[in-house]
């Protein structure tokens, strides 16, 4: 473990409904993400009640996360980019400091 | 001018939550029934239409004369009208001397026409006035300040400012603009029409517009300087910004301006929309665009033209136009008026003279005349609309007696009764066909069978399956159900002679698993491999040709020709033309091994490394050893350096072979990421075995079929067939996203027969005999035809009763044929035509190159029941209903109900919206008259040569000489299942209970243990009470 270079990033975890991520991971491109983690069909409750997961035949209304890890200048921008989408639907970004070994999977 | 990351994101965040009211837009060659106010089913249905009325200028309800025809012919409950006038009177105070409910139904039935129009300057004093038969008062000053309001209401906030100088000062910047615009999207999206493609298209439509503007001469000619504002930003976002800020428009105000721009050309938008969201789409990958681009252009564009048309005392930013209204709020209005078309005709001279010379003094006085006569006018009128009322409600004396302030309450009532009026229709309409749908449910359990029945066949939920299943089950021993089309197996196919993917489920779905069709006639026709480069040629023939077709190595291993075999020949009438004749074909749907699949990659790539070792190095083929094209392959893998021997072989030095082996690896595509690539590819053929019985057992368990099976079941899909049609797409099957069903049939007969998959079925408890066999067939819906599909797999043993299968097919096609065509004739023929001459007419329709309208494909649709066939087998629904078979005792854990909601049911409501709206208004919302449609960019319709891409169905589709055939209805649909269960299902996936509680589907829900009927209406369930009485009378019949 002592080898370790580990270096600090910030993770995103953007919960948005399935319909919208092509226009979620478009912004984040833009914003010079370069790779992200997609989860689908999860289950939860929110303000808008109990979301199902294990619907089949219907991709845009099940609940998806984006897990993406970038470095501390970009999440301000991203924030900034999303808010107007968030201020019409319904989801959440949650942010949280992390360390990654491989700090180059990360960059451009 | 380069915007900071922030600003640029936020920026398109913006614009992506101002398209969202748009509708996609398909490509006609898959159109997708969708509903047009679809990006507002957040809302509820009447806010939304009010709100579409607002964006799109669409009206959302029939005119009221075409509700009082369908009053007349019995399709609207009158109770349920009167109860709806009752429960608004209440909410109103009442007027003395008039009885509210009885004087607003006689308007609602007697008066042709709305009697409110929004009186701007006659007070209600002006009119009581003239109800009395006097003038009204002399000179009342005009309340400037409310004026003004107005007028920022009415011009100001509501449009953009080229629109807003466009009504003020009688420009054409907006015509202009959308036709520049729309010349510029034909440009950029052709798809093959166009002999001229525009340049630059790769790098995307703002790119490549901007390049070409800064050189447009046309553009510089006509003086308009776009460079000038080009200049000021390389990327559309900046654009935008430079565009907004020089406008002075408000941040907040941002986005909602951005809608307005947008739904200019909702068509064309909508497919912008779509395309930016097809990840799959050949042409998108290849000239990118999105709605950032095209707002930008648009955005652009409109500010050159607005500077064009520039003078002196014109506004030119939001400020500007703000202080022009406040300044000369007299002028505006006048200006106002005369360029709306709202001018009093005697006066307009007089206005126009005003407003031309623009000396304030003379406007202020030609204002003051122009007000009293309008004044009069407004009032006069009113006055002649209420005495007309109040002569049908046989009360004219009361109207001279109301005092100034009950006229006014009176007034205030008919104008809040009249924006409500359209949903008091459309629910006594909808009141109606749930009347007519329960009066001839049958809930009486079936009785028991001794034998099976002779054939099972499964059909489409689709409308058009109805009259067939029923003509089917009425000549013989057939039992007959319905399933979303795709029968629950989402594939994209590679058809044969095609390069490019079909996705065959709902547009909600992307398949994940890849099914080829594999030519099992021999090979392929020389003629259309040809043209192809000879290396793929080779493939095909040598190593692949057990796998896959030509088309299928392009688009499986990444090599990129797929453009030049893609089908943008489209609509499905020329493709035919060019294959004339389909070969006999097999389906690939079994998963590939991981050794076949390496060993296919394996074989790839040997045949690409010894074409690149002829071509580059030019080593004659006894040469190239495989021994050789080993070691070539394993050094391009690795990133090892090539060998001394490696290079000896080929005749190079270290460094050469270095450069070849690089080659290989860059040009040729030979190393591991591409590898890896290439094997997720080849991984997405097929379903496994264990994957094929899930699919199947889930599909059988949806519909109820688990025991009992005869000997065939039929798995029948649909299509159309239909000659110089551009919407022939939309008469194919929806659940297979505007695609034929054949597919989807032919795949799901093939998992069915397999002994593995029945053995995997069984050991999960369903067990279907082995003499049970699956037939694939094809349900022509123009013609009524059925066609058996793969006849050649059908097992000797059931050969002997194909016949007696074919006659009841056949029979059952005739009686289909002639209940539809009595529909599509003139009415005033006299006779419907026979079944003999039903189906010769069905046929002609099928190739008549002049025929508007072949078919009613889904018009007329108001139904979708979910539940088991008995329910509604003996009523003649006459093609108007969904039918979703289900059987609530074997989903315990209601996961199949919530399957048909998400899909099946969702798919319907978009069927129906798209025809509700299309209805009621087919200019806006619907395509209008087919007969003026041209294909543009091979993607869509314009009417005329330049027009916003039309969107929705055209006026053959939904009218009938003039009046609407489709009767637009929101989706009734009708569940059966215990009460607790259905509700649960429903309320346990957030789409569909929006879609209820917001009112977009009429939600019913039949309890087979109570057989209380249950409706979500007015924001809660309530048990609906006319069943008690349904149900106690053995008739069935509901007292109107």
């Amino acid at each position: 473990m002592n080898n370790l270079n580990l270096s600090t990033l910030k993770k995103l975890e953007i919960i948005l409904e399935g319909e919208h991520q092509v226009f979620a991971t478009d912004l984040l491109e833009r914003a010079g993400v370069t790779g992200y983690t997609i989860i689908n069909h999860l289950s939860g409750k929110g303000s808008h009640g109990f979301h199902e997961g294990h619907v089949m035949f219907n991709e845009d209304s099940v609940l998806i996360m984006i897990i993406t890890a970038v470095s501390e200048e970009l999440v301000q921008p991203i924030l900034e980019g999303f808010a107007p989408f968030f201020s019409e639907h319904t989801g959440v970004i949650f942010i949280s400091d992390i360390q990654v070994s491989r700090l180059v999977k990360f960059k451009d | 001018m380069s915007l900071a990351l922030d600003r640029k994101l936020k920026i398109r965040a913006m614009v992506y939550v101002a398209g969202e009211p748009i509708p996609y837009f398909w490509p006609m060659r898959n159109f997708i029934h969708h509903n047009p106010l679809h990006g507002l089913e957040k809302l509820p249905f009447a806010q939304a239409v009010e709100k579409g009325q607002a964006l799109f200028h669409g009206k959302g309800f029939l005119p009221r004369k075409t509700y009082q025809r369908f009053l007349q012919e019995g399709k609207i409950d009158r109770a349920s009208l009167l109860s709806g006038v009752k429960d608004f009177v209440a909410t109103r105070n009442s007027v003395p001397g008039v009885d509210l409910s009885h004087w607003l139904m006689t308007l609602l039935t007697q008066v042709a026409e709305p009697l409110s129009k929004e009186c701007f300057v006659a007070g209600t004093g002006d009119v009581h006035h003239a109800l009395n038969g006097r003038v009204p008062e002399g000179f009342r000053p005009v309340d400037m300040d409310a004026l003004s309001t107005w007028l920022h209401k009415k011009v100001g906030v509501a449009r953009p400012i080229y629109e807003a100088v466009d009504i003020l000062f009688g420009t054409h910047i907006g015509t202009t603009l959308d036709d520049l615009l729309i010349k510029s999207c034909l440009d950029f999206f052709d798809e093959g029409q166009s002999a001229w493609t525009m340049p630059g298209r790769e790098s995307g439509l703002f790119n490549a517009w901007r390049e070409l503007s800064r050189r447009n001469v046309r553009l510089f000619l006509r003086g308009v300087n776009i460079s000038q504002i080009l200049a000021q930003s390389t990327t559309p976002e900046g654009a935008i910004a430079y565009t907004m800020d020089t406008l002075a428009v408000p941040e907040a105000r941002w986005a909602d301006y951005f809608s307005r721009e947008l739904v200019h050309l909702h068509g064309w938008a909508g497919f912008i929309r779509w395309r930016s969201s097809a990840k799959h789409y050949y042409w998108g990958q290849h000239y990118p665009a999105d709605l950032v681009d095209f707002l930008a252009v648009r955005l652009a564009l409109g500010l050159a033209l607005l500077k064009e048309e520039a003078n002196s005392n014109m506004p030119m930013s939001a400020p500007e136009l703000a202080q022009f209204i406040d300044t000369y709020t007299a002028e505006a209005f006048l200006r106002h008026e005369f360029y709306s078309g709202d001018v009093v005709p005697q006066l307009a001279t007089q206005v126009e003279d005003a407003i031309l010379r623009g000396k304030q003094s003379n406007i202020s006085r030609v204002f003051t005349t122009y007000v009293e006569r309008k004044r009069a006018d407004e009032a006069m009128l009113l006055a002649q609309r209420l005495h007309d009322w109040s002569t049908h409600a046989s009360n004219t004396s009361v109207l001279a007696s109301l005092s100034v302030e009950a006229l006014d309450s009176l007034l205030a009532t008919v104008q809040a009764f009249e924006q409500t009026e359209g949903m008091l229709w459309l629910r006594a309409m909808e009141t109606r066909a749930m009347q007519v749908l329960l009066r001839d449910v049958d809930v009486t359990p079936p009785a028991p069978r001794d034998k099976r029945p002779f054939a099972q066949a499964l059909f489409c939920i689709d409308t058009r399956s109805e009259r067939i299943r029923r003509q089917l089950e009425h000549i013989g021993d057939y039992q007959t159900f319905g399933i979303a089309g795709f029968f629950g197996v989402p594939i994209g196919i590679l058809e044969l002679g095609k390069g490019s993917e079909t996705h065959l489920c709902p547009a909600v779905v992307t398949p994940k698993n890849l099914v080829l069709e594999m030519n099992a006639s021999g090979p392929v026709d020389e003629s259309v491999v040809s043209v192809f480069e000879h290396a793929l040629h080779e493939l095909k023939n040598s190593v692949l040709a057990p796998f896959a077709t030509v088309e299928a190595i392009g688009l499986l291993f990444g090599f990129d020709m797929i453009g030049k075999t893609i089908a943008p020949l489209a609509y499905g009438s020329w493709r035919r033309k060019l294959f004339p004749a389909k070969q006999m074909t097999r389906l690939l749907l079994d998963k590939l091994g991981r050794e076949q699949a390496d060993s296919i990659l394996r074989a790839v790539q040997r045949a690409v490394i010894v074409k690149a070792v002829e071509h580059e190095l030019g080593l004659p083929p006894e040469r190239i050893t495989d021994d050789l094209v080993r070691q070539l392959r394993e050094t391009a893998l690795t990133k090892e350096m090539p060998s001394d021997e490696l290079a000896r072989q080929l005749d190079l030095d270290l460094a050469a072979c270095n450069a070849f082996v690089t080659r290989l690896r860059d040009a040729y595509r030979i190393n591991r990421q591409f590898s890896r690539l290439q094997f997720e590819r080849l991984g997405r053929i097929g379903f496994s075995s264990n994957e094929q019985a899930h699919l199947l057992g889930q599909a059988l368990r949806s519909i109820g079929l688990v025991e009992h099976f005869s000997r065939f079941v039929l798995l029948v899909g649909h299509g159309s067939a239909s000659e110089n049609n551009p919407y022939e797409s939309a008469l194919d099957c929806g659940a297979c996203g505007g695609n034929s069903g054949i597919f989807n049939a032919r795949t799901m007969a093939q998992m069915a027969n397999k002994s593995e998959v029945r053995r995997r079925l069984r050991e999960q408890g369903l067990d279907i005999p082995a003499d049970v066999y699956f037939v694939a067939a094809l349900h022509n819906t123009t013609t009524d035809e059925i066609t058996i599909l793969d006849r050649e797999l059908i097992p000797p043993a059931h050969l002997i009763y194909l016949d007696r299968l074919h006659k009841g097919l056949k029979a059952a096609s005739r009686l289909c044929a002639q209940e539809r065509m009595a529909t599509l004739v003139p009415s005033d023929i006299g006779a419907p035509p026979d079944a003999n001459a039903s189906s010769r007419l069905a046929r002609r329709n099928a190739s008549d190159w002049s025929q508007a309208r072949p078919e009613w494909g889904l018009s007329r649709n108001a139904y979708f029941v979910i539940g088991r066939r008995q329910l509604t087998q003996r009523a003649g629904l006459a093609g108007r209903a969904f039918l979703n078979s289900y059987d609530w005792r074997v989903d315990p854990k209601r996961r199949l109900l919530e399957s048909i909601l998400t899909g099946p049911l969702v798919v319907g409501q978009w069927i129906n919206m798209e025809h509700y709206f299309s209805t009621v208004d087919n200019e806006r919302y619907g395509s209008g008259n087919k007969a003026y449609h041209n294909v543009a960019g091979r993607f869509g319709v314009m009417t005329g040569n330049l027009s916003d891409l039309r969107t929705g169905l055209p006026a053959q589709t939904v009218l009938k000489e003039g009046h609407p055939y489709h009767e637009p209805l929101r989706l009734i649909t009708l569940i059966e299942a215990p009460f607790e269960h259905a509700r649960s299902a429903i309320e346990g996936v957030v789409t569909i209970k929006r879609l209820v509680q917001n009112g977009w589907i009429r939600m019913l829900v039949l309890d087979p243990e109570t057989l209380a009927v249950h409706l979500y209406d007015h924001g809660a369930w309530q048990q609906w009470t006319c069943l008690t009485r349904l149900f106690s009378n053995p008739q069935g019949v509901i007292e109107a």
